[in-house]
């Protein structure tokens, strides 16, 4: 009759497991930061552009206004929605929002809510704001077909910053119920 | 027959359990070293940078646009004592304090400035590679245009007196002070002339007026070059932030290009760029709003005098054929230049930017 000693093999081995698991964890973060490299890089300067504009933001006081410049991305574009504003992304379900994001706004007004809410559904980030109004103002351009909002004569002020491939100026001014965000150059086409 | 029945449980020995606990921590303890207390982080963000350049430079022309530019714009505060409202909000701000003693806070304004447009030449291969070409086509640029890198931001507190500011004097700094100890002068390095001097000075003193002999300068431009020089005074001596761009542009001739710099880049980068700082007060970037008078001072010769692949000495700027990846070198220019950060003047010498903000 035999008894088989079955001695742990745990004791001879377990260092030499911990190090190789710590060294195959350090690999592996070493080829997620490779990979990152080529990650979206439009995207991630428009997050960027996006968390800029947000800390701004949350440096100015109330009553403040402050004027900042922002790197832009070709084809992207700021938008924001204010609490009570229906037609809004699922991303800014609960608060007011401001967003960037890629699309192709055409001089078509009509349905533009819509056109917003898919492109930033689609293809957006996005940052919540607890003011309860939130107002764009982008450089007027002419439209050419479709609804004419309420109130606003051709050219109008578009509800969204379109961004450039290099900088822009945005003029940011907050009070304790709105926050306002405009494209500097309105105030020279104002004079 | 006797059976013994030993009963041998694995049993962890104290040698083991600190053997283990030890290689945890001296894992831990060499990465938090090296990350946070060596500046590895920034190393880090530069070789990142340089190995993202040479990576597009090299890689074949149909893939070169996949290939993002990791360089992330550098921020740079100096101050005495409190932080820079330029950067208010932004993250990843170095801060620099700057001596209590005037003549030396001056000297580590120079050191900073020269340093920047040092580490912004060097870091974007000398101008000599092809960066923007393949990328400009793929998204329906045009190569011709201006594309740049903010290589950094440089900020001054509005604290520091102004008395301080009126002490430096990038140029000299730069004429005389080696990159590294024993070696070339930054004129030299950036010149790319171990003979080099000094800056060639023109004797005209009124730069202006030069411009206004300048028969390729219409009237209009002209007017542009005024306005904007009287705006720099007015507005960007308030400002003091001063951003280091890299600017690269390709035609076939370089006459063409620099006439282009000329006429896309800031209206005083037409003239500026092509023409030598004229006095002491030209000199200080910030007492008259920082112009591209000071980049300007970087590029020696009226552009008249340059010639085909003739290198721009005493200049952070190149013009000649690009290392590229396409078979046929490509001409352009490639500028290092300091300017003010504002997007006025920024979005008149850049089409289109690249890089991290």
């Amino acid at each position: 009759m035999m008894i088989k000693k079955k001695r742990g093999i745990l004791l001879n081995n377990a260092l030499t497991t911990i190090i190789a698991v710590i060294g195959l964890v350090l690999i592996f973060f070493a080829a997620y930061k490779l990979y990152q490299t080529f990650v979206n890089q439009e995207a991630e300067n428009a997050k960027n552009a996006l968390n800029v504009i947000e800390a701004k933001i949350n440096n100015l006081n109330d009553g403040e206004t402050g004027k900042f410049l922002v790197q832009g991305t070709k084809g992207w574009f700021l938008v924001g929605w204010s609490k009570e504003e229906v037609n809004r992304p699922d991303k800014c379900f609960f608060e007011s929002c401001i967003c960037v994001c890629k699309g192709n706004i055409g001089k078509n007004t009509e349905f533009i809510d819509q056109q917003f809410k898919d492109l930033c559904q689609n293809n957006g980030f996005c940052r919540d704001s607890k003011k309860e109004e939130i107002v764009l103002r982008g450089k007027k351009e002419q439209l050419t077909t479709g609804i004419i909002p309420v109130g606003r004569p051709l050219p109008y002020t578009l509800g969204f910053i379109r961004l450039p491939e290099n900088l822009i100026e945005l003029k940011i001014s907050k009070t304790e119920r709105s926050l306002e965000i405009e494209d500097a150059r309105l105030e020279d086409e104002n004079k | 027959m006797r059976f013994y029945k030993r009963y041998k449980k694995g049993a962890v020995e104290s040698y083991f359990v600190v053997t283990v606990v030890l290689a945890i921590v001296g894992f831990i303890a060499v990465l938090f070293f090296a990350v946070n207390k060596t500046g590895f982080q920034d190393y880090g963000n530069d070789e990142v940078c340089k190995l993202s350049v040479l990576t597009r430079a090299t890689t074949p022309a149909n893939a070169q646009s996949y290939v993002p530019l990791k360089c992330s714009t550098k921020k740079t505060c100096l101050t005495q004592d409190k932080e820079c409202g330029q950067f208010a909000g932004e993250d990843k701000v170095v801060r620099e304090k700057l001596p209590d003693d005037r003549d030396a806070a001056a000297r580590k304004i120079e050191e900073i400035h020269a340093k920047a447009m040092y580490d912004c030449w060097n870091m974007m291969g000398q101008g000599k590679l092809d960066l923007f070409g393949s990328f400009a086509e793929r998204f329906g640029g045009d190569s011709a245009k201006p594309t740049c890198v903010i290589c950094s931001r440089v900020a001054i507190d509005k604290n520091v007196p102004i008395e301080v500011l009126q002490k430096v004097d990038i140029n000299r700094y730069m004429e005389n002070t080696p990159v590294s100890e024993g070696g070339l002068t930054y004129l030299q390095a950036l010149a790319n002339d171990k003979g080099a001097r000094s800056f060639v000075r023109l004797k005209t003193p009124d730069e202006i007026a030069r411009l206004e002999k300048d028969p390729n300068l219409d009237s209009k431009k002209l007017d542009d070059i005024k306005s904007d020089f009287e705006r720099l005074v007015n507005e960007q001596a308030n400002k003091r932030e001063m951003a280091f761009v890299f600017m690269q542009i390709k035609t076939e001739k370089f006459s063409n290009v620099l006439a282009n710099l000329g006429v896309a880049g800031i209206a005083f980068a037409g003239g500026a760029f092509m023409t030598p700082v004229m006095n002491k007060v030209l000199f200080n970037p910030y007492v008259i709003g920082g112009s591209l008078i000071i980049g300007g001072a970087y590029a020696t010769y009226a552009y008249s005098n340059i010639h085909e692949g003739q290198e721009l000495a005493a200049s952070a700027g190149y013009c000649g054929d690009f290392v590229s990846s396409k078979g046929d070198a490509e001409k352009g220019c490639s500028i290092t230049q300091m300017i003010p950060y504002d997007y006025q003047y920024i979005n008149k010498l850049c089409n289109s930017i690249q890089g991290n903000p």
